[in-house]
C-alpha cells in the first residue's frame, strides 16, 4: 500500500472511498448471514474469504431460482 | 458424545480455510529475528486468502498509515511470519502480492492511457510472474568500497515503516510552507529545520542497515562507531554505499508492465511498446 507517497486530498479521498468500502463490505455479510437463515452466524461471515463469499452468494441465488420457480414462500 | 470446552487445540481447526499457495520468500528466510519466522523444510511459506475481517482492516486508513493492517494481515494469511514487524522489507511486496494472488486470483487490472492517443486502456498483469522474479532476486549483504568491506542489511518492516511516517511528516511540513499566514522568515526557518530532520533521517536510515564494516582484519559492529564513521566519511564513500543500497532495494522492486500497442494505436503515433507502473494501492490492490 502506497498511501503515504499520496497528497493529503488523495488521502482524504481515499479515506472516504475505503469508508464506503467497508459500509459495503459489512452489508453484504449480514446479507448473506441473514440469508442463510441460521446456517451462517455474522461471526462466521467474517471469517469467510472473497472466493467464499462469492460461492455462498451464488447458493443464495440459486435457493432464491428454485424458490420463485417451486412457488414456495421464501420468507 | 465428547464435549471440547478446553482450552488448547481447537477441534474445528480442521475446517478453518485452507492455503492457496505456497512461495519462496525473496530474503530465503534470512534477516528475520530469532522466532519471527516459522520456517517450513520446504522453504516454502503457506499463503492463505484474506477473510473479510482482513479485508476490512486493510480498509481503515490510519491502520494503514501506521502499518498496523499490513502487520495485521501478513500475520493473518501468511501464518509462518510469527513477526511481521521485523520482517526484511524485501519481502513484503512478495508477501502482499501472494496474498492478493490467494485471495482474487493472478490477474490483475492495471489502468493506463495509450502515450501519444490518450485514450483509457485496461491491460492484465500477471502476478505470478511479478512473484516468479521478485524471488529470484537476491540481495547482496558484502560490498567493497576501497580497503573497506561492508555487511548491510534490509530494513525490518518497522523500521522501513517508521522512516516512510517521519519522511511523511516532514513532506507535510514543506506544504505548510505555501501557506501565507506564515512570514518569510519563518517559512525559511521551517524549512531548513525540516530539510536538517529529513537529512538526519536519511543518514539514521542508511546506518541502520550497515552491519559491519570490516577493514584491515578489524571487524566493527559497534553501531555508534558506525554512526560517526558514516557520518565523517568522504562523499565518495557515502555515494557508493548510498548507491549499493539503492540497488539492492531496486532488485525488489516491482518491475513496470510493458504493454502492446494495436496497430492502428502504433499509426496514431503511439510506441511499439511502453512501460505502465505497477502500484499496488486500494484501487489495484482488491478485486
Amino acid at each position: 500500500m502506497r498511501i503515504l507517497s499520496l497528497s493529503l486530498d488523495e488521502i482524504l479521498r481515499e479515506a472516504k472511498d475505503m469508508e464506503d468500502e467497508k459500509k459495503e463490505l459489512k452489508r453484504e455479510l449480514f446479507k448473506l448471514s441473514w440469508y442463510m437463515r441460521g446456517g451462517l452466524s455474522i461471526d462466521e461471515a467474517f471469517q469467510l474469504s472473497y472466493e467464499d463469499r462469492d460461492i455462498i452468494g451464488k447458493i443464495v441465488k440459486d435457493n432464491m431460482e428454485v424458490t420463485k420457480k417451486s412457488g414456495m414462500p421464501f420468507f | 458424545m465428547q464435549e471440547f470446552n478446553a482450552p488448547g487445540a481447537n477441534p474445528l481447526s480442521k475446517y478453518f480455510r485452507q492455503p492457496k499457495l505456497y512461495i519462496n520468500l525473496p530474503s530465503k528466510g534470512k534477516f528475520y529475528k530469532p522466532g519471527a519466522i516459522d520456517m517450513p523444510e520446504t522453504g516454502e511459506v503457506a499463503v492463505y486468502p484474506m477473510t473479510a475481517k482482513d479485508e476490512l482492516i486493510m480498509k481503515t486508513p490510519d491502520a494503514l498509515l501506521n502499518g498496523q493492517a499490513t502487520v495485521d494481515v501478513i500475520k493473518s494469511c501468511v501464518p509462518s511470519i510469527k513477526d511481521p514487524w521485523s520482517m526484511p522489507s524485501i519481502d513484503l511486496d512478495a508477501a502482499l502480492i501472494a496474498i492478493r494472488i490467494a485471495t482474487y486470483g493472478e490477474k490483475m487490472d492495471i489502468n493506463a492511457k495509450v502515450p501519444k492517443v490518450g485514450t483509457e486502456k485496461t491491460f492484465q498483469a500477471d502476478l505470478n510472474d511479478i512473484l516468479g522474479d521478485l524471488a529470484m532476486a537476491n540481495y547482496d549483504t558484502t560490498f567493497r568500497s576501497g580497503d573497506l568491506i561492508m555487511n548491510i542489511r534490509p530494513l525490518s518492516y518497522r523500521e522501513f515503516s517508521q522512516s516512510s511516517i517521519k519522511t511523511f511528516e516532514e513532506q507535510r511540513v514543506f506544504a505548510l510552507l505555501n501557506n501565507n499566514d506564515i512570514t518569510d522568515e519563518e517559512k525559511l526557518q521551517k524549512f531548513n529545520e525540516s530539510f536538517q530532520k529529513l537529512t538526519t533521517l536519511t543518514m539514521a536510515t542508511l546506518t541502520k542497515g550497515i552491519v559491519s564494516i570490516e577493514i584491515d582484519g578489524e571487524l566493527v559492529t559497534n553501531a555508534v562507531h558506525i554512526n560517526e564513521f558514516i557520518e565523517n566519511s568522504e562523499k565518495s564513500f557515502f555515494n557508493d554505499v548510498l548507491s549499493h543500497i539503492e540497488a539492492q532495494r531496486n532488485k525488489f522492486q516491482v518491475k513496470p508492465f510493458v504493454a502492446q500497442s494495436e496497430p492502428e494505436e502504433i499509426e496514431a503515433g503511439a510506441p511499439e511498446t511502453y512501460e505502465i507502473p505497477i502500484a499496488f494501492d486500494n484501487s489495484t490492490f482488491f478485486a
